[in-house]
């Protein structure tokens, strides 16, 4: 039984009106509401970087917007626990049939069920792409180009920074210049120093990770206390997940957000254009009419719904005349090695990674692999730990125990490292029906020679690393972690799913805005880049809409141009 | 148990050092004031943040105790004019110590990775903290000298007493702009509150220094004034810091961490320290001012 009583999980939170206000204890927000036999501008589906970035903006320039999450509205100084098995209600454990040579792992690392997404349970981690990955095909070679260029990008990523007060170190390291952090960065815990020292003894740069938890107090959100529990839930509001930033802000702007509501799939009419979503809540199936429609529900749900939505015009699905739907899903991959230090380093405290080294993100010379990869220090709380260990290494009993026996001493160096977009890993229906009566996504992910060759040159270059930082007893871990592509954006028609606004070719009002649109993975965690992508996709709609070329009148009022 | 020891200790040094003797002038005391609301200051916070640092090196232990005993000899200078060279010795030790601390604290911030970064300017051993001590025993023996020259009587005596002080001031106050200034950006000056004393000390130095340095221009009522609101922002400053602690997760109620937390309530009374051994170096170049 859990300790911590929240009903959240059950009952309709954002409802009759009002909904929670996150930073205080039982207190309420109002929130305005849509009928929905009035057809709403934008229905999105999905409150994480992608919908409610784009619910945010989207109200504040003053259309109508309802924003469906399937996961529960929780309010982070009452219902989140420093216990990591009661914390799991945060990740998206529905079923899910996932295969390939190198099958995927849903939940913790990769898949949120809440209002806020997943970067409820998100590590912070807030880099920016190197800009040349905007074209990786034309500048590296490799992978597709994005139909966006890196100015502009990194002006987005610029207000996304200021939109979650990131904390980030005065100068970074790498890259073109960029303007200060808004917040500045957080103190070196024992397990980032580390890798500091083993950078330092390597002859690499490294820096403090830019980093989503408040360095300094911000309106009602407490600063950091190095709790340590950030990756299951920061329960003081330091960490500035979209629940505490976008969500409310779209609440504020006049948005409505329903919890617990599953949307199933997306009506079109004869015509063949989005007319409204089937939503499952409060026990039974609904309709919500909608002007334009965002599927905003990640690289597994977005093309789940997009597949399952398929009528008369569309058989394939919706938005599929290249077939690209759910095709070239991405992971990063997370090979890590950990060793033992002499000095104790309790990596527990503080938010997990805050040095990090971007090395081999930024040069070229030396690989024998595209792409690239940045790794960071750890702090695994010790559940999560030692899930690690006995996946890996296969210790049990005593065994188990001895390994943790030295967890307050352990060190470890882990990559966020690129994977290559390849049509064969790809997200499809099965025949096999969840308890909604939805089908459920079968996920097909191997990963490439590139990919592996990637992982080993990794692992070696860490392994030397942390023994020169003075780590001992190394051992090499492997796994999976965030999820990008499956709804690729692009120039053409033929190659992608959307164009650069995130609009379907298709049609043009079904919209797509989360990380499946990344064309290339890269070689740092997706949630600034999708968050900066929304921001721009938002502008985008904004500027139609001020061009009358948004779906009917689908226009905020005064906001379209004569 | 140290704090009781140590308040025992403070006592007794007051009553030794005090019994009997004559009142200083008021630019002494005023000097003395400055030290004593300085000393306090490093104690409360080094006390404080050498216990978050577990004492974990003896010579931790020195600092809060060379600070209580510094603050013992300011009050005792404050309330009376015996035992001058005692007193300047023990104000001595303060000043060896502050020096002492602030090498360490340099140490403390060279010795990890990335030496002398941001992120170890920030959160390493502070090295503005041991220069408040060295202040405080500087204007211990700056209170001590003006009453020899009050005594005196002189002109140029007074003069020369003063100029030092308003030197000491000048610099202190340059000294904590730059503390301040890197402690308020860790904070990314997230309240435009901030940016005041930042942009205030400076120029009460500027004023305070040109005041001295040309006794009898008629400077001394502007620096004054300017002296008046740096007395002004310790005030707010402790407020407001108090205010900082309260927004933490827990507020008031977890005091225990929070106050560790900060930002440092300690800190800002010892604005009002340097305050008032500028208003003693202009008591002393002030025309008119001379004791009976």
């Amino acid at each position: 039984m859990s300790a911590i009583a929240s009903d959240a999980e059950f009952t309709l939170r954002a409802t009759k009106g009002r909904a929670p206000n996150v930073f205080r204890r039982g207190e309420w927000v109002p929130m305005r509401e849509y009928d929905e036999n009035e057809p709403v501008d934008f229905a999105i589906v999905g409150t994480g970087c992608g919908g409610s970035v784009l619910a945010a903006r989207l109200a504040e320039a003053g259309f109508s917007v309802v924003a469906f999450d399937a996961g529960a509205f929780y309010r982070p100084l009452e219902d989140f626990a420093s216990d990591e098995a009661e914390q799991e209600k945060l990740y998206w454990l529905d079923e899910r049939i996932s295969g390939g040579n190198d099958p995927l792992e849903f939940g913790s690392n990769n898949s949120g069920k809440c209002v806020g997404g997943t970067t409820v349970h998100f590590q912070m981690v807030a880099l920016r792409f190197r800009p040349e990955w905007f074209k990786s095909r034309t500048a590296l070679g490799y992978g597709h180009d994005w139909p966006v260029d890196w100015r502009e990008m990194w002006r987005y990523y610029a207000i996304a920074e200021n939109d979650m007060k990131i904390a980030g170190p005065v100068r970074y390291p790498w890259g073109p210049k960029r303007g200060r952090y808004p917040y500045r960065e957080h103190e070196l815990s024992a397990s980032a120093l580390v890798l500091a020292r083993g950078a330092e003894a390597m002859g690499v740069k490294w820096t403090t990770t830019p980093t989503a938890s408040l360095s300094a107090p911000r309106g009602e959100a407490h600063p950091c206390v190095n709790r340590g529990f950030c990756k299951i839930g920061c329960a003081t509001n330091a960490k500035q997940s979209m629940l505490v930033t976008y969500v409310p802000r779209a609440l504020a702007a006049g948005a409505e957000i329903r919890d617990l509501a599953m949307v199933g799939r997306i009506e079109t009419g004869p015509d063949g254009r989005a007319t409204g979503v089937h939503y499952h809540r409060d026990g039974k199936w609904r309709f919500q009419k909608a002007k334009n429609v965002v599927a905003s529900g990640y690289s597994i749900e977005t093309p789940r719904l997009l597949l399952n939505s398929a009528s008369e015009k569309h058989p394939d699905g919706l938005a599929n005349s290249s077939g690209l739907v759910g095709k070239a899903l991405m992971a990063h991959t997370n090979n890590a090695v950990w060793g033992i230090m002499n000095e104790e380093i309790r990596w527990y405290k503080g938010p997990p990674s805050l040095a990090v080294c971007e090395h081999w993100n930024y040069v070229d010379e030396g690989k024998d692999f595209d792409g690239g990869y940045s790794f960071m220090s750890q702090g695994p709380l010790p559940t999560d730990f030692a899930t690690t260990l006995v996946e890996n290494e296969g210790p049990f009993g005593a065994d188990l125990r001895n390994w943790m026996a030295h967890y307050n001493h352990m060190a470890g160096l882990k990559i966020v490292g690129e994977t290559m977009p390849n049509d064969d890993n790809r997200v499809e229906l099965s025949d096999e029906k969840d308890r909604l009566g939805l089908p459920i996504p079968k996920v097909t992910f191997s990963l490439s020679d590139n990919d592996k060759r990637l992982a080993a040159h990794a692992e070696d270059f860490m392994s030397r690393m942390l023994e020169a930082a003075g780590g001992s007893n190394l051992f090499h871990t492997a796994s999976t972690a965030h999820l990008m592509g499956g709804c690729r954006m692009g120039d053409d028609p033929a190659t992608s799913v959307v164009d650069a606004s995130g609009r379907s070719w298709d049609i043009d009002n079904l919209f797509v805005c989360d990380g499946s649109l990344f064309p290339t993975a890269g070689g740092v965690n997706p949630s600034m880049t999708i968050v900066a992508n929304s921001l721009r996709i938002a502008d985008r709609i904004i500027a139609m809409g001020k061009r009358g070329e948004l779906s009917q009148s689908a226009a905020a009022d005064g906001k379209r141009g004569a | 148990m140290q704090a009781m020891a140590g308040g025992l200790a403070v006592a007794a040094g007051v009553g030794l050092l005090a019994a009997g003797g004559k009142p200083p002038s008021r630019a002494s005391k005023l000097a003395a004031g400055g030290a004593a609301l300085l000393a306090a200051s490093v104690v409360a916070d080094s006390a404080m943040e050498h216990y978050r640092g577990n004492y974990k090196k003896p010579a931790m232990h020195v600092a809060p105790i060379a600070a209580a005993i510094t603050l013992a000899t300011a009050v005792a200078t404050l309330v009376s004019a015996r035992g001058a060279r005692v007193k300047t010795a023990i104000f001595g030790g303060a000043v060896t110590t502050g020096l002492f601390g602030l090498g360490f604290h340099v140490k403390n911030i060279l010795e990890r990775p990335g030496g002398l970064s941001f992120n170890n300017l920030f959160y390493r051993a502070p090295f503005g903290a041991p220069g408040a001590l060295l202040l405080a025993g500087l204007a211990g023996i700056g209170a001590v000298d003006a009453q020899a020259a009050d005594t005196c009587g002189t002109v140029r005596l007074r003069h020369g007493s003063g100029r030092l002080l308003g030197a000491l001031t000048a610099f202190g106050l340059f000294g904590l702009t730059a503390e301040i200034g890197l402690l308020h950006f860790r904070g990314a000056f997230h309240n435009k509150l901030m940016y005041l004393p930042v942009s205030a000390l400076p120029l009460n130095a500027v004023s305070i220094a040109y005041a001295v340095a040309r006794p009898g221009c008629r400077h001394e009522r502007q620096a004054a004034g300017w002296l008046a609101g740096t007395m002004g922002l310790a005030v707010a400053g402790t407020g407001l810091h108090a205010y900082g602690v309260s927004r933490n997760m827990g507020g008031f109620s977890n005091w225990t961490q929070n106050l560790f937390q900060g930002p440092p309530v300690a800190a800002p009374p010892s604005l009002a320290g340097i305050a008032m051994i500028g208003l003693a170096a202009l008591d002393l170049v002030t025309p008119g001012s001379e004791p009976e």
